[in-house]
């Protein structure tokens, strides 16, 4: 039963699928990086620099002589939970704030919306350079700064959502029966915003991985030795000439999650919300 | 109408107050200090001359107010680095800034909209797939990575086109050396914005093409094109303008990747050594000035949704 | 290329002129295979050289062209090619040589010196160089705002005639006449004076005028500063039409543009050399520089203030692997903070300290440190812990501070690694001195003085290292004129550092150019061989 289910998704949305058995895997290696690598991602081996791919190092080594395949997989393990920690970071902010803005109206809806605003139209990047730049760029401070410039889609969101169903009956019905804000929101309204809030998400982590690595090309990402892909992607390109596959690995690995998860946000859109169906001609 | 635009002023100034307070407080809230008290040749009395002429002792709201009465005024202050006017640093940058976003906002408008509408009218074809995956790829491609792999390709393999800058220097300022240099930065610059318009525009046009007007349109027996362009194009595009109006601050303030990588003198690389060293009047001008082009270009936007649906209101 | 033949010259009155003439003869005489060592057959020796051209360099940001302010590493490039300082260092030796000043004379107690200054020097305005630009520049770096970089021991600068200036020193002071020529360049009074130097955007963007024997052709914010040949110049019209410097952030495409021929001159990285090899149009040039890479422990930390912690950590690496590994063989591991390419003044009688895991380990146990469970180093219950900072942004820098950290590893000591972006690094670690243990060089002036480095209370001097004999020698090499009684003492100043190393140092770095084949510059650090840019020349 279960299979034919998952048939028909496959038939329904192929790319979809694909990403969540990508994700799967790679998060899979991810957790289980100790049990799949021989070697540290530190230990420097200054005898073999660069060396291809081969038995001992199934990639091959790095500039320091340090495998790379470990490094990929320790760095899988820290691009993605960055990017899974700012995701719920600014999830988390923006539909508390969403909420809270959407459903009281009034003074408290203004502020919000006005720092929404304002936060909207700095440049989310210079922003990011110039907090990292002054307080620095601990693993915290990353994951703090990409969460607290991305809540505002989520926010704008949830406060739509609020506006939307503040006057439906069910509200109404429910405060008429007594039901305290708290429960109404929680209860009642929240739920309904699940499926736009899930597809942000898997968006979000997407554009998160990319803003890591582009930190990282700047030196504002998480910092070596510590491997992420966006570091390792960064350093790959001084040696460009003479060893091109150290670019090549994590640009690709960068390249497939994010896709994966684009797919999947899209995927989800497609099955969370079927009044707005894409891609399906008239049959 | 207009009662709404002066409401939406007052809104934007109020935004630009938000914005300036937080980039003020954020500044101040950081440890270190400006990036030219780091010379190892000064002598700590000259470290701590440096900072007083600076003004940089003074309590936090009185270095702001300093700065806020300047600024109403149109006196940004001064770099700290390069002791010039920053509402000059900025304006130098803005034709080269204009440049490269206008290039990219044009080749992501003229390039994406006509294939995602080619794409929903054709679902499922060729075309289609192909567009949609090209632009997954797009968005998911880190910018350095293929601006360097562009370099490496055309500049320095093929000899095609220069791997850097806005002209040749020394030469004459041309037309074509410009377009030239503009290539490659516009293609990375539109990496990011045209599979996403393409998509919007796609999916727009889909939905639009599902309404039941327009059904009601192709039962009545209207030729397909018709019924595209006069019912379901416009309405379509309401959503698109959205998206532009998002991807403004990204191209004017944004490009800080695409301008390291090519040496573009835009605003972009500008923001990247402000940043680096610290300076707080050029941060602080350039937030500013960004924050008033992306405010405008929303109102700008939004008076575009009117004239595009007559039914939207200016709000 | 230091021959011992230098070392003879007093250091007084030199009638000596470094002309174009003079700078290919001392070249050819230094020896091309020291100098521009070519990796390719087939590449350019001494030929003929050409008049005219264009050379390109990249900047990575915008510099401020005025020469009292000048900061940061773009300004001081192009400044060295616009501007003159009375002396200069000679293209081979690095010794001071006449430039603005003809000649120069010590007084004999050291407190007076007087020199003699060309009457036939021009501002690329038209208008004459007197003593008085001298004065005016020199006081006005000391008072105005911005930036003190002139020697704080000029006491009153004296203007006798025109074109003799009298210099009154707080104290003898020997390196006066090599720092003249380092950064001191001399600004034209009737132009700058009375003026707010940091507002004064018109001479500093469009219209810098200097004495240099290049002027300024068109300055373009964020894309380039191109100059032009100053056909008045002094010593003869410069070789090259023009110089320009282009503007490129990034390192890698500052790579590609050398390879692509839209750079003439380029800096690279070991590793970078592989990206040029066998191309015909380019040549590598490796030459010596004023530069020691070290790592510097907080002395005023307990844990590193016996001297034999110390010696230990510099056994403990194995800093020819470094070389080989991570310069490519392009380096020289270090005796001390005196590099080679101070000529006279390095003492080539010492060898660096071996690699010597097992003395290490010797060292620390005569101090208390003692392996404990796991290997781990402790003493009195505690481990051996401690953060190496680095700066982020240099990958040699973080590779060796990476295999650092490894070889302390092997020795039993806890060692994290910390990097950081650079202005945090300098404002945090480095200028605070609050750091335990920290990776960093210093580029000097061609003086070996290293009094403010590494004596005691010294301003820069910031592993707070204090070794009151080292700074007896210290002090009085700074004051005394006479060459011979310097190079003894400067001598012996290495000599203590072997037994009380101020720092842990690495290696002097060689510096690696890549440059159009046909082109011939001074075989020194292109710091110092900018400020003999009228030489620069292509071949035909």
């Amino acid at each position: 039963m279960v299979w034919q289910g998952v048939a028909r998704m496959f038939r329904r949305n192929p790319p979809a699928v694909l990403s969540v058995l990508f994700l799967a895997a790679l998060v899979g290696m991810a957790l289980a990086a100790p049990l799949l690598t021989r070697y540290t991602t530190e230990e420097i081996d200054l005898g073999r620099i660069v060396e291809g791919p081969g038995r001992e190092h199934w990639l091959g080594t790095d500039e320091n002589g340090r495998d790379v395949f470990s490094r990929l997989t320790y760095g899988a393990r820290v691009s993605l939970s960055v990017a899974l920690a700012a995701v719920a970071m600014s999830i988390s902010l923006g539909s508390l704030l969403g909420a809270v803005s959407g459903y009281f109206g009034g003074p408290v809806d203004h502020l919000t919306m006005r720092l929404t605003d304002a936060l909207l139209c700095v440049p989310t990047f210079f922003l990011l350079l110039t907090v990292l730049t002054l307080f620095g760029t601990s693993i915290v401070n990353i994951v703090l700064v990409i969460g607290l410039t991305s809540w505002m889609g989520v926010a704008r969101l949830v406060r739509g959502e609020f506006l939307k169903y503040r006057a439906f009956e069910f509200v109404i019905a429910a405060r008429a029966l007594g039901a305290g804000d708290r429960r109404v929101i929680f209860r009642h309204v929240l739920p309904q915003t699940v499926p736009a809030i899930t597809v942000a998400s898997t968006l979000g982590v997407a554009l998160a991985i990319l803003t890591e690595s582009a930190l990282s090309y700047l030196g504002l990402g998480v910092q070596p030795p510590t491997p992420s892909w966006g570091n390792m992607l960064s350093a790959s390109q001084s040696y460009i000439w003479n060893a091109p596959q150290l670019a090549v690995y994590p640009g690709v690995l960068i390249l497939l999650t994010v896709l994966a998860f684009n797919a999947l946000g899209e995927g989800l859109r497609d099955l969370l919300d079927p009044q707005r169906e894409r891609g399906r001609s008239d049959r | 109408m207009w009662r709404a635009i002066l409401r939406r002023v007052l809104h934007a100034l109020l935004v630009l107050l938000t914005v300036s307070l937080l980039t003020f407080g954020l500044i101040m809230a950081a440890p270190g200090g400006p990036s030219i008290l780091l010379d190892p040749d000064l002598s700590p009395a000259d470290r701590a001359r440096l900072r007083q002429e600076l003004g940089l002792d003074a309590p936090a709201h009185i270095q702001y107010l300093k700065w806020a009465g300047n600024a109403v005024r149109g006196d940004l202050g001064r770099s700290l680095v390069q002791k010039r006017r920053v509402a000059e640093m900025i304006g130098e940058r803005v034709p080269a800034t204009a440049v490269l976003a206008g290039a990219g906002l044009l080749l992501t408008l003229l390039a994406g909209i006509p294939l995602g509408v080619a794409a929903a009218t054709r679902p499922r074809s060729l075309l289609d797939h192909a567009a949609t995956i090209a632009s997954g790829v797009g968005v998911a491609i880190p910018g350095f990575w293929f601006g360097i792999m562009l370099i490496i390709l055309f500049a320095v393999w093929l000899h095609l086109l220069p791997s850097a800058g806005m002209y040749t220097p020394g030469g004459p300022q041309t037309l074509a050396d410009l377009l030239r240099h503009l290539v490659m930065p516009t293609l990375v610059l539109a990496t990011f914005s045209l599979p996403q318009v393409t998509l919007f525009a796609r999916a727009s046009v889909l939905e639009t093409l599902r309404q039941d007007y327009v059904r009601t349109a192709r039962a009545k027996g209207l030729d397909e094109r018709r019924v595209l362009f006069r019912h379901g194009l416009r309405n379509a595009l309401i959503p698109v303008l959205t998206v532009i109006g998002l991807l403004v601050p990204r191209l004017v303030g944004g490009a800080v990747i695409t301008e390291t990588v090519f040496a573009w003198p835009g605003m972009g690389r500008l923001s990247a050594d402000a940043a680096f060293g610290r300076d707080y009047p050029l941060i602080m001008g350039i937030t500013m000035v960004v924050s008033v082009v992306v405010i405008v270009s929303n109102l700008l936007t939004d008076i575009a949704y009117t004239v595009v649906d007559p039914r939207i209101r200016l709000e | 290329m230091q021959t011992e033949r230098d070392d003879e010259r007093e250091e007084k009155s030199q009638p000596f002129g470094v002309t174009r003439r003079g700078f290919l003869r001392a070249a050819a005489a230094a020896g091309a295979a020291t100098s521009c060592a070519a990796l390719w057959p087939g590449s350019a020796v001494a030929q003929q050289p050409r008049q005219g051209g264009a050379l390109r360099m990249a900047i990575i940001a915008d510099p401020v062209l005025n020469p009292i302010l000048t900061m940061g590493i773009q300004s001081t490039t192009i400044c060295k090619v616009l501007y003159s300082g009375l002396c200069r260092p000679d293209p081979v030796t690095l010794e001071p040589r006449p430039d603005l000043a003809k000649s120069w004379q010590v007084s004999r107690d050291g407190l007076t010196w007087t020199f003699m200054l060309r009457d036939n020097v021009t501002w690329h305005d038209g208008k004459p160089f007197t003593g008085e630009d001298v004065k005016w520049t020199l006081e006005e770096r000391a008072t105005g705002k911005g930036a003190w970089r002139g020697p704080r021991v000029v006491k009153t600068v004296e203007v006798v005639e025109p074109h003799v200036v009298r210099f009154h020193l707080t104290q003898p002071f020997a390196p006066l006449a090599v720092l003249m020529g380092f950064t001191q360049y001399i600004g034209p009074k009737h132009l700058l004076e009375g003026k707010d130097q940091a507002e004064f955007a018109e001479f500093n963007k469009k219209n810098p005028v200097g004495t240099g024997p290049f002027k300024m052709k068109e300055f373009v914010t964020g894309q380039h500063v191109t100059l032009q040949a100053n056909p008045d110049y002094f010593l003869g019209r410069p070789y090259l039409d023009t110089f320009v410097f282009k503007v490129v952030p990034d390192v890698n495409v500052q790579v590609a543009q050398i390879k692509t021929g839209e750079l003439d001159f380029a800096l690279i990285e070991p590793q970078n050399i592989a990206a040029v090899k066998g191309m015909p149009d380019l040549k590598l040039d490796v030459v010596d520089y004023v530069n020691h890479y070290y790592i510097a422990f907080q002395i005023k930390n307990p844990l590193f203030a016996d001297p034999r912690v110390r010696l230990a950590m510099i056994h403990a690496v194995d800093r020819q692997t470094i070389v080989e590994k991570v310069l490519l063989g392009y380096g020289t591991v270090a005796t001390g903070t005196i590099p080679p390419a101070l000529g006279w003044a390095y003492n080539s009688t010492l060898k660096p300290l071996p690699y010597d895991p097992q003395k290490a380990l010797a060292l620390l146990a005569e101090v208390g440190w003692k392996p404990g469970p796991g290997g781990v180093l402790m003493k009195d219950g505690k481990p051996f812990k401690f953060t190496l900072s680095v700066d982020k942004g240099n990958p040699a820098r973080e590779q060796t501070a990476t295999i650092a950290q490894q070889f302390y590893k092997r020795l039993g000591m806890d060692v994290t690694l910390e990097t950081m972006e650079w202005a945090a690094f300098a404002s945090k670690r480095w200028l605070a001195r609050d750091y335990e243990a920290m990776h960093m060089w210093w580029i000097t002036s061609p003086d070996p003085d290293q009094l403010d480095y590494y004596g005691t209370g010294g301003a820069n001097n910031h592993p707070n290292y204090s070794n009151p004999e080292i700074d007896k020698v210290l002090l009085e090499a700074q004051q005394i004129t006479d060459r011979d009684r310097r190079r003894q003492l400067y001598h012996r100043y290495q000599e203590l550092e072997m037994s009380d190393p101020p720092v842990a140092t690495l290696y002097y770095p060689k510096e690696i150019r890549v440059t159009n084949a046909k082109l011939v510059i001074p075989p020194v650090g292109y710091r110092d061989a900018l400020t003999n840019s009228e030489a620069w020349h292509y071949t035909t």
